[in-house]
């Protein structure tokens, strides 16, 4: 059967792999011994803010990804119109993520899933927790709120024709806390299409219960530490004792 | 040298990273000559069903594959997009006719249960149906990779090699004489992706 | 020709040259050094101002216009509520025996008349200096504990994180961090001292203000361990090994109302000054060579072997040493000149820790070329450049 996913998400500002809290690079990771053959898909982002991105180093990442590693890789980061899909997959990305323009244009998702296939759309939503225990979808790296509620929107998402969601939790980011598995829940519950939970990943019990509760298809990281072989193996392990389905080498 | 059809649609980055990191000689091409010099082909695909048969229509590249692979047995190993396009059609977008090259139709996975989300996205379990060369030395209980909505719904079950669970029991690959296809992603399936298309190009 | 695949050739695939070309770096981007001290911009979380200094210098600069007295007296209220009434230890001290963490038990036990609890964690390879400052203080008059973790799996650790990450000190860390806390817990010890918050003393991410004063260990986890040490269970290691290096619950913490200061904040704070003082007070041992392997001092963090190549791998990952860090320490606190640092810098920062080199190829399990290669793997292209067999910085110290 389908097996649960174990999801690297690496954010380049600038070009360089850096780590992320509350959404602003906090720091640079440093090069780092990365054994690829355990994890079920990566995720390459470029998080450059607006005007600032070396886009052209960017691109070498996601090519260097592609040749390399022989796993599934998104990439996203500024895409606005289908070109810039075309562009990635050229590269080597076999999906393309789009979050901001997804908002300011929702024929991008519709348009792109006609042209490329909608297993080849994922949509990023980024959620902030407002009061009453609601939440708020923001765009633009986590800066402008959209007003929008992000289970009303991935369901139009949905309905647009992406393939995968991608729902990631401001607060949670960088936080090594947990998911927050009250947002990942109610999305993963309103739409028939896979679910990708990010922001907070902290010990392997936080990818149990993501996928427990929060009803997650498959969990991500952004720690670069999670990336190594051992530490991925590890996680698996501890996932499949506790009777997750993932996939084990 | 092995040839990767360009017709398009699709990461062909991966393929030819995979291709040569098993060390063979490789190009992207949609040019005939390259296809006819090729010891072997490849014809990858993520995308619609519409837009593939579509595109290998415009450069022009329908008549010389059948030559190629239907007269002159060039061997063929057709992944994903590629596979759905071999069958004689598909119900995607719509009623488009394929290659016809396998006696199968396209279709879109229904599922039975609940909990099932489309696209079928992730790790899977093959089921060895047939012998092939394409599962030496690749145990039993490996999983493959695959991202799609739709499946190759084969009449001829000789030529079914591999099966899979989502939902429905769909074909996970076949082989009929020298073509070859799979519905999951061997350049995206890690070690054993990259085995089994190293048999492909070793033994094909 | 087909290239055999098995698990083996699948790592080299994926071991050094995969590894190397996967994560790019920027060219051109330029390495500068803050113009009041000289730490580099490619310190992790250290943030440069537009007039070029960092947040080190100016938080130095912000504590010259600290009322200590005042600072003091905000002490004295915070300890007055847990000071014992019946004699039991009152509060703890994660010690190494060096001069800061003794400076810090000497004061509060014989200045503040507390009663302190010493906690050791083992350093990975004591040496003969540590142990004798260590029994120094004791015979001062002080109740101490050493815990020393289970080596076995303390070099597996040791080993994974030098190859993985360039730093085999990552388990001691989060050791550090752990067993005083967790001693404290056991123990009812209500008062936990460190020494100073790193990250707002030597250019980092300072979360907020009251982050100076009182630990937050989720800054530790983040910023120095990076990654929960529950989550480091392999095959050899099991999770009952990870007892040390596994922090309380914080449930657990506030159940016996365990908290945790920075002394530092409370006092005026210079690891030189702290070194006048525990001399003062005992036979305080110095480096025995005269001189610590890549920086000019000889009286800071002396009891591990495994130290110098720590410091040497802070050089190879972002390109300053032990001196540059020593150096800049002392500018911060008006002790020495830039320039004075500078010439000091030019001599020692990046010497090659050739002293304990054997014990710690046997430590980490590694013969000398594997030690090299890794080592050589986790240079920061962005700061080395290979000159026919010889490393230099791109951007050198000025």
């Amino acid at each position: 059967m389908l097996r649960n996913r174990l999801i690297t998400v690496l954010t380049f500002n600038n070009g360089v792999l850096f780590r992320t809290k509350n959404f602003f690079p906090d720091y640079r990771y440093t090069l780092n011994f990365v054994d690829a053959w355990s994890i079920d898909e990566i995720v390459v982002l470029d998080i450059s803010r607006k005007g600032s991105g070396d886009r052209e180093n960017f691109l070498k990442a996601v090519e260097k990804f592609a040749l390399n590693c022989f796993v599934p890789l998104s990439a996203g980061g500024g895409v606005k119109k289908t070109e810039d899909f075309k562009k990635l997959l050229n590269k080597g990305a076999d999906k393309v993520v789009i979050n901001t323009e997804a908002v300011n244009n929702p024929e991008l998702i519709t348009k792109a899933s006609r042209l490329y296939g909608s297993q080849c759309v994922v949509v990023s939503i980024d959620a902030k927790k407002q009061a009453k225990g609601k939440y708020e979808v923001y765009v633009e790296c986590g800066t402008r709120a959209t007003g929008k509620d992000p289970v009303s929107w991935a369901k139009k998402v949905q309905e647009f024709g992406a393939g995968e969601i991608m729902i990631t939790s401001i607060e949670k980011d960088g936080s090594l806390e947990g998911y927050d598995n009250e947002l990942n829940q109610m999305v993963s519950e309103a739409v028939n299409i896979p679910v990708l939970v990010c922001g907070g990943a902290g010990n392997w019990q936080n990818f149990v219960d993501g996928i427990n509760i929060g009803k997650a298809s498959a969990v991500c990281t952004t720690n670069i530490y999670h990336f190594a072989e051992s530490s991925i193996q590890s996680a698996k392990k501890y996932m499949v004792n506790k009777g997750i389905n993932m996939r084990v080498s | 040298m092995i040839v990767i059809i360009d017709y398009g649609l699709g990461n062909l980055k991966s393929v030819l990273g995979a291709v040569q990191r098993l060390g063979y000689e490789v190009v992207i091409s949609h040019s005939v000559d390259d296809l006819e010099e090729a010891e072997k082909l490849i014809l990858p695909g993520v995308g619609a069903f519409g837009d593939g048969i579509r595109n290998l229509k415009d450069i022009n590249l329908i008549d010389p594959l059948n030559e190629l692979v239907l007269k002159r047995k060039k061997p063929v190993l057709a992944i994903c997009l590629g596979f759905q396009l071999l069958a004689e059609e598909s119900l995607e977008f719509g009623h488009n006719k394929g290659l016809g090259w396998i006696n199968a139709t396209v279709e879109k996975i229904n599922p039975d249960g609940e909990d099932i989300r489309i696209p079928h996205v992730g790790w899977n379990d093959l089921f060895v149906k047939n012998e092939s060369i394409l599962w030496e030395d690749v145990p039993a209980g490996t999983l493959f990779y695959y991202t799609h909505s739709f499946h190759v719904k084969c009449k001829d079950q000789d030529i079914v090699i591999g099966m899979c669970k989502y939902g429905i029991d769909f074909v996970a690959a076949i082989q009929q004489q020298n073509i070859y296809a799979t519905q999951f992603h061997p350049e995206k399936s890690q070690y054993y992706g990259l085995c089994v298309l190293k048999n492909f190009l070793e033994k094909a | 020709m087909g290239l055999e695949i098995n698990h083996k050739i699948g790592k080299e695939i994926s071991g050094v040259s995969f590894h190397k070309s996967i994560v790019p770096h920027t060219d051109g981007r330029r390495i500068i050094y803050c113009k009041s001290c000289l730490m580099p911009n490619s310190r992790p979380r250290v943030y440069f101002d537009e007039k070029g200094v960092c947040n080190a210098c100016r938080n130095a600069e912000g504590k010259r216009l600290i009322d200590y007295d005042q600072r003091k007296s905000e002490f004295l209220s915070l300890i007055e509520p847990f000071r014992s009434k019946d004699g039991y230890w009152d509060c703890i001290v994660p010690w190494s025996g060096g001069k800061d963490s003794s400076s810090i038990a000497y004061k509060l036990k014989y200045e503040y008349d507390l009663n302190p609890l010493l906690v050791t964690f083992s350093p990975m390879l004591p040496n003969e200096v540590g142990n004798q400052n260590r029994e120094a203080l004791i015979n001062k008059g002080f109740d101490h504990l050493f815990f020393r973790p289970d080596q076995r799996v303390h070099r597996i650790l040791a080993k994974r994180f030098f190859v993985e990450r360039g730093n085999h000190k990552i388990a001691w860390d989060a050791g550090v961090n752990a067993i005083p806390v967790k001693m404290a817990v056991k123990l009812k010890i209500p008062l936990v001292f460190y020494a100073e918050h790193g990250e707002s003393e030597y250019g980092g991410k300072v979360l907020d203000e009251e982050s100076k004063r009182t630990r937050d260990f989720t800054e530790v986890i983040e910023h120095q361990i990076g990654d929960d040490p529950r989550n480091w269970v392999t095959d050899e290691v099991k999770e009952q090994d990870l007892n040390p290096y596994v922090y309380p619950e914080l449930e657990e913490i506030e159940a016996v109302g365990v908290k945790a200061f920075y002394f530092a904040y409370f006092h005026r704070w210079s690891m030189f000054e702290n070194y006048k003082y525990i001399k003062s007070k005992h036979n305080f041992k110095t480096n025995p060579k005269g001189r610590t392997c890549g920086t000019f001092t000889d009286f800071d963090s002396l009891d591990d072997k495994l130290d110098d190549l720590y410091f040497y791998m802070q050089y190879i990952k972002f390109g300053f040493g032990r001196c540059v860090r020593d150096t800049s320490r002392f500018i911060l606190n008006g002790q020495m000149t830039r320039d004075e640092a500078l010439e000091l810098c030019k001599k020692y920062d990046g010497e090659f820790p050739a002293d304990y080199l054997d014990e710690v190829l046997e430590y980490l399990d590694l013969s000398k070329e594997e030690f090299h290669k890794i080592l050589d793997m986790h240079r920061n292209d962005e700061i080395w450049m290979k000159n026919d067999d010889n490393w230099t910085l791109k951007f050198p110290l000025e």
